[in-house]
């Protein structure tokens, strides 16, 4: 019985830290994205510093 | 500070920290690298807070307030070169967070080249996106690796879910980074005789 | 000119009493001026520079326990909480590479100004030291060494 409820414990447990883990992931995820280029915007572009 | 140029993969930049010069902080990382689809143009990044627990910031960090892209951290003078207003973020709000990363690759003949696996973006004085790393193409396989680089016109038409490049593109492809910048420049120079 | 790695771990007397009043723990170094600006002596006790008369091979000798002090400002509070130590530290260029870390600091005993820092890729002249953090030590671009890097 108490072992049975241990076991249920760090399953749950298990499942919480796999969710946390996978949603940060998304979260976290990082790409690409392409933006129309407003007239204003490649106006500033100018001011760029250099590298 | 000499100006230089790097040719870089997106996915490189992608979590790479924003480092203070000013104090030697790391005080975010980047998340999304934001293109303008008109030049492809690089306006700046999005951002995470450092750290796996770190979600996403509501600050970006406009291109013009970039001090310097390296090989290990993206520098910014200090940590006012982060923002939560200004043009960068009303673009990215008004694009619905557009990811060109598994969008499709068509021809302007009509063939589909693959699907965007990484972008090559051109460090410099005005960095821009010169290429797509492509992957699941079919007759696109110089090195049989299934992945290779296309280089990108000096404009390009980008919807919300392809992107469309010349046909002539498939004699430039390279399955190999490090020459991938004399390609875009013979590309394009191919683009303007032909034109 | 002496190696910071040496003078952590010397007794620190006290000139008036020739009692000894602690242990150099570690520097507190300011960038800029590029100069150690206190020793850490105990767990939370700083002496300023100003209070040292001299730094031997064998001891610190400071004035008296007077000049004994807590950290005054956050700055201090970090330094003493190690979040400011230079040894293992990163080094990032303002260019955004990494040389290495660091393995050694070089000052003056006079005035404990920083003459060079010794990092995994080479020394770093106290002029091209720039920042330092808890996350790096931002230093000014140098050609040679970003080559002996192996970059």
């Amino acid at each position: 019985m108490e072992v049975a409820v241990i076991v249920a414990v760090v399953v749950v447990l298990a499942v919480l830290v796999l969710g946390t883990v996978l949603i940060q992931r998304r979260r976290r995820a990082g790409g690409v994205i392409s933006v129309e280029t407003r007239p204003r915007a490649r106006e500033r572009r100018g001011t760029g510093r250099r590298t | 500070m000499s100006p230089r140029q790097l040719l870089l993969r997106a996915s490189d930049l992608i979590g790479r920290p924003l480092v203070t010069i000013d104090e030697g902080e790391d005080v975010a990382e980047v998340k999304d690298v934001v293109y303008g689809t008109a030049d492809a143009a690089v306006l700046g990044f999005t951002l995470n807070r450092r750290g796996f627990l770190g979600g996403p910031m509501r600050e970006v960090v406009a291109w013009s307030d970039v001090a310097a892209v390296g090989r290990h951290a993206v520098m910014i003078a200090d940590a006012g070169a982060i923002t939560a207003d200004g043009d960068l973020l009303q673009d990215v709000r008004a694009s619905r967070r557009r990811n060109v990363l598994g969008s499709d690759v068509i021809t302007d003949a009509g063939q589909r080249l693959g699907k965007v696996t990484d972008v090559v973006v051109l460090v410099d004085e005005r960095p821009e996106v010169v290429g797509y790393e492509i992957t699941g193409g079919e007759g696109l396989k110089p090195g049989g690796s299934g992945r290779v680089f296309v280089p990108l016109p000096d404009t390009l038409a980008v919807s919300g879910e392809a992107l469309m490049v010349p046909a002539a593109v498939s004699d430039f492809v390279t399955d190999d980074l490090a020459g991938f910048g004399a390609a875009v420049q013979r590309f394009r120079q191919h683009l303007r005789t032909t034109s | 000119m002496r190696r910071l790695s040496a003078t952590v771990g010397t007794k620190v007397m006290s000139s008036a009493s020739a009692q000894r009043v602690g242990t150099v723990q570690r520097a507190v170094i300011d960038v800029p001026p590029r100069r150690i600006v206190a020793l850490q002596v105990g767990r939370d006790e700083l002496v300023d520079w100003q209070a040292i008369l001299g730094v031997g091979p064998d001891a610190v000798v400071i004035e008296d326990e007077s000049r004994v002090r807590a950290a005054a400002d956050a700055r201090e509070e970090r330094a003493l909480a190690g979040e400011l130590d230079w040894k293992g530290k990163r080094v990032l260029s303002d260019l955004g590479d990494e040389l290495g870390t660091v393995t050694e600091v070089e000052f003056d005993e006079g005035d404990g100004a920083i003459h060079s820092v010794g990092t995994t890729t080479g020394p770093v002249a106290a002029e091209r030291l720039h920042a330092m953090g808890s996350y790096c030590l931002v230093v000014r671009h140098d050609e040679r060494q970003a080559a002996t890097s192996g970059e």
